[in-house]
């Protein structure tokens, strides 16, 4: 199982081949985890946009959110889930100062709530994090791992 | 000899079926409306497209329709004695590999719990089907792509997200007494695109 960042998750939502996310899941043998925080990252992006496009994505994300479900739900009637579904949960909500102060060195290039959220949520899973290759994402990482916190992270272009 | 294993087979049978014509097997009673369900050709559609959504083959998802319906059939009527068994072990052997399940009662023993017996084979299936089933099978990535991805123009914001306002944590006082700065870092995006 991988999980998807807020970014990955918008570009999940547009769902256009040449996005580095598609081109990612196009030779992927994992399954796909969306997060609480990255599903409310794509929702706040999208409520930004106007016309047909913003509709669309609506459309595409309201989908990905009622296909995706908790990993306690199974048998045979209960709808096929088509992605994992994490929350932001209790054990991740007493760890996520953690992150936030192993973050603090970067300053006023901290990454946001969500993103720190979705961090947390790999950090407690253990799951691999899929992150769009860019140096404010690699300088994050480097935070992280300076300051002792595993995560691991598949990184696409 | 015969003859007379013969007849002790005779009078078991007339007693076991005097005993079950007055008392029903225990638990048959309770498999009945499930039995109904399980042979309900809407119930047995939904059952097959649920196995079919886990990527069963047809040729499975047969065997598992016939398997269930055997198995709750067996539970729900008269089992056979041990004696009977005994008599013909082969004949039930073969019926078992045909996919029919059966119940067996030990008639000498009344407080003894029955049994359902099905073939090796069809246990397995049984429990590969409980495993698949019970836990929900996530499609892999590639499947996923398969299903949502589109050759239109992709959006600019899907193409360069935009960077959230970086984080910042209040002080201790702010928060506890408010402050709107704090909330619309939380709140707003780092920039428009």
């Amino acid at each position: 199982v991988v999980i998807l960042d807020p970014p990955t998750t918008l570009q999940l939502a547009d769902g256009n081949s040449d996005l580095p996310l598609l081109r990612f899941l196009e030779g992927s043998s994992e399954p796909v985890a969306l997060t609480a925080p990255g599903i409310a990252y794509a929702a706040d992006v999208i409520a930004t946009l106007e016309g047909p496009q913003r509709r669309q994505l609506e459309n595409r994300l309201r989908e990905m959110v009622e296909k995706a479900a908790p990993a306690y739900e199974g048998g045979l009637f209960a709808p096929v889930p088509l992605y994992h579904f994490l929350e932001f949960g209790r054990a991740e909500a007493r760890v996520f100062s953690d992150l936030r102060v192993a973050l603090d060195v970067m300053g006023d290039r901290m990454p946001g709530a969500l993103s720190i959220q979705s961090y947390t949520i790999a950090n407690v899973t253990d799951l691999p994090i899929v992150l769009l290759d860019t140096q404010s994402a690699r300088e994050q990482l480097d935070a992280l791992i300076q300051a002792g916190i595993h995560m691991q992270t598949i990184w696409i272009s | 000899m015969g003859n007379v294993g013969n007849l002790d087979i005779r009078v078991q049978k007339a007693h076991f079926h005097e005993y079950y014509d007055h008392i029903e097997p225990e638990g048959a009673a309770t498999m009945r409306p499930l039995l109904h369900a399980i042979q309900d050709e809407a119930f047995v559609q939904q059952f097959k497209v649920g196995l079919s959504a886990r990527e069963f083959s047809t040729e499975r998802i047969e065997r598992l329709t016939t398997l269930l319906q055997s198995v709750t059939r067996a539970a729900a009527y008269d089992p056979m004695t041990i004696t009977e068994l005994k008599a013909n072990p082969g004949r039930v052997i073969e019926s078992l590999t045909q996919s029919r399940a059966q119940r067996i009662a030990d008639g000498k023993q009344r407080d003894r719990e029955d049994v359902i017996m099905v073939s090796a084979e069809d246990m397995k299936i049984l429990v590969d089907a409980i495993l698949r089933t019970t836990l929900p099978r996530y499609p892999l990535g590639r499947e996923i792509y398969k299903r949502v991805a589109h050759s239109g123009a992709a959006s600019q914001v899907a193409l360069n997200p935009p960077g959230e306002r970086p984080h910042q944590t209040p002080s201790y006082a702010e928060a506890l007494h408010g402050n709107d700065v704090s909330a619309e870092n939380e709140r707003g995006l780092a920039q428009s695109w």
